[in-house]
């Protein structure tokens, strides 16, 4: 991007600075190519990039970024039972300068990653992208998906506050449930050997794993959109700013703990178990079984056609698991007491069998639309912005930046944290929006 | 290489027809000696297993009589100091001690007094202080029996474990003595 337009034959000292800038520059780019860089394409889409086809390399974006925020996090945590790892984090959270920020992008980012790695599933599925040699990543997506859900629960049991040791004690019974020696390998002995065990399996093994499985489940051409990176940061500053990541009352042994609903990834769970069916059926080969069938599903579906509309059966069962799901999530918080109501069976059966023929016959309906949609690959339209107001759309958001830059400072000197990191998301997303219209004015043919 | 490979077409085939080949046999000898390789490795999965702390329920001095009035609970621990060995020290209100004494239900009851372990059979969460002769589970809406910590409603598979108290007649201190059944343990 620094790259001068074209020579001058009198070169000055700039010019002299700047060519050999370039020089580096290009001699840096060819040597990357030798290294795993060379399999990544960096780039400026130059018209807005399809949201949904990159979410699967926004959710990888999301890995890493909680790896960055998490790393410093480990210098002051520390895991022991609730009075010093309780501690430690309210340390990072009230005394250590940006320390409320990182934990909060950590939280965030950590919570976009479940999300968005949902709606690729979603994504992916309606498109059914999971056919021919795709089926090895769709199974490896599943087994991912499921291990980012134990990253991100591991994750808020370290906090040691009520919502904390409540989420142990659910794993504990839940491990139990299954066999003693699960609970043993999961959630040790006693709560010092559970924390340090929860410790180790969030910031050691289960990221590990998670790389190994990324390692075949990434494309081997990845494509990386800048402005999403940049976007993708903006998101979650300006979140933490909004939604400061909680800190809770401590946990206190001697105590019943506040009660509070679990996390939002596992309300469809707790809303099972609220209609009081065993345990055993609802949190394990319910979830298990579910599990087993997403990853069978390449198989189950033999269509050759790539198109919805061929197998309406699969889009059936698609709507109705997302709609349910959504369902359930939404029932999960509603009438939590405590003491949590029961939620009748009836219900719960009841809402399955409507949305089941309500998916039906929404299909039914929207069949003729998708079907009237031209098939194939779209041509992207040439977008062209005149140079004058590119330059100007790129001069105000500078200016902004700058405004924002100095809001940030303002507010960190008075120590408000949410303010900062709103300040840094908005100056991010001027970066991206910058990016976006600097790629479209290069989409101009030189005349 | 054709004749190697001539062979190892002849050894899938026809490898048991009394004549083995020599390249059937030694993949045989490698697959073994990979699989011996592997052998020790595998318990050692063991190692994450966690070492269970070996309890052992002995006489503890939990309170004294004089420290509790009817209807009122206190919070101890037993056998050990873990958050899963939180128990209350219940004493039942005069009214409840004799409806449980008419219906035979007072197998726990010393002198007016229970204590139980309160980490829910169900799933695990601690219950709530009694409240008109029941414990209430936050997390899943069950209730339970504060005379004998039987399930009264609500999802809790088995009743809760119970703890034997020995009282002494002079001092009025209350020991816990035992723990019936397993603490958190709900499967059937």
């Amino acid at each position: 991007m620094a790259e001068t337009e074209q020579e001058t034959p009198r070169r000055s000292l700039t010019d002299r600075a700047v060519g050999k800038t370039r020089d580096l520059y290009r001699w840096l780019d060819d040597r990357l190519k030798a290294t795993v860089f060379g399999s990544i394409r960096f780039t400026l889409p130059g018209t807005f990039s399809y949201v949904l086809s990159n979410l699967g390399m926004a959710t990888t974006i999301c890995f890493f970024i909680a790896c960055a925020t998490g790393i410093p996090l480990l210098i002051y945590y520390r895991p022991s039972p609730w009075n010093v790892a309780y501690d430690t984090i309210k340390f990072i959270t009230e005394e250590i300068a940006f320390g409320a920020m990182l934990r909060g992008v950590h939280y965030h980012s950590s919570n976009a990653m479940v999300l968005l790695s949902i709606i690729h599933a979603i994504y992916v599925f309606f498109k059914r992208l999971y056919k021919g040699r795709f089926d090895f990543l769709w199974v490896t997506g599943v087994i991912l998906g499921v291990v980012t859900v134990m990253v991100a629960f591991t994750g808020y049991t370290l906090i040691l506050n009520d919502r904390a040791v409540e989420a142990q004690n659910i794993m504990l019974g839940i491990t139990e449930t299954i066999h003693p020696l699960v609970k043993s390998l999961m959630a040790g002995s006693g709560l010092s050997d559970r924390v340090m065990r929860l410790y180790a399996f969030h910031i050691g093994l289960i990221p590990a794993i998670m790389l190994a499985l990324m390692a075949v489940h990434l494309p081997r051409a990845l494509r990386i959109s800048v402005p999403t990176v940049i976007g993708i940061f903006a998101v979650l500053f300006i979140a933490t700013a909004i939604f400061p990541a909680e800190l809770g009352p401590k946990y206190n042994p001697a105590a019943t703990p506040e009660f509070m609903p679990p996390e939002w990834y596992f309300l469809w769970i707790f809303s099972l178990l609220r209609t009081w069916a065993p345990v055993i059926i609802v949190a394990v080969l319910l979830p298990g079984a579910l599990i087993v069938i997403m990853m069978a599903i390449p198989w189950l579906d033999t269509g050759r056609r790539p198109f919805l509309t061929d197998r309406p059966e699969f889009a059936v069962i698609g709507m109705t698991a997302v709609s349910y799901w959504l369902y359930l999530t939404v029932r999960g918080v509603i009438g939590v007491g405590p003491p949590a109501e029961q939620i009748p069976i009836i219900e719960v059966v009841g809402v399955f069998v409507a949305t089941v023929a309500a998916s039906a016959i929404v299909f039914r309906l929207i069949t003729p639309i998708l079907k009237s949609r031209p098939r194939g690959r779209k041509k992207e339209p040439q977008r062209y912005l005149d140079d004058n107001l590119v330059t100007g759309i790129l001069l105000v958001i500078v200016g902004l930046q700058a405004l924002f830059v100095w809001g940030f400072t303002s507010a960190y000197i008075q120590g408000n944290s949410s303010l900062a990191s709103m300040n840094i998301g908005l100056s991010l997303l001027g970066l991206g929006v910058a990016q976006h219209v600097y790629a479209v004015s290069k989409q101009v043919p030189s005349e | 290489m054709t004749e190697d490979s001539h062979v190892e077409e002849t050894g899938e085939g026809e490898g048991f027809e009394g004549k083995l080949s020599r390249r059937y046999f030694l993949k045989f000898l490698l697959g073994t000696s990979i699989i011996l390789s592997i052998t020790p490795f595998v318990p050692m999965v063991k190692f994450f297993f966690a070492k269970e702390t070996k309890m052992e329920p002995g006489r503890k001095l939990i309170g004294n009589t004089k420290e509790l009035t009817e209807g009122s609970t206190k919070v101890f621990f037993y056998p050990g100091e873990e958050s899963e060995h939180r128990s209350f020290l219940h004493r039942l209100p005069l009214v409840q001690l004799a409806r449980a004494r008419e219906e035979g239900r007072d197998q726990f009851i010393n002198d007016g007094f229970v204590a139980f372990n309160t980490i829910c059979p169900h799933l695990q969460c601690p219950i709530e202080l009694p409240e008109g002769g029941e414990f209430i589970c936050p997390c899943h809406g069950g209730v339970l029996d504060v005379t004998d910590g039987t399930v009264i409603d609500g999802p809790i598979p088995r009743p809760l474990p119970a703890i034997r108290l020995e009282i002494d007649k002079g001092s009025g201190d209350i020991y816990a003595v035992e723990l019936f059944g397993r603490i958190g343990y709900g499967r059937d």
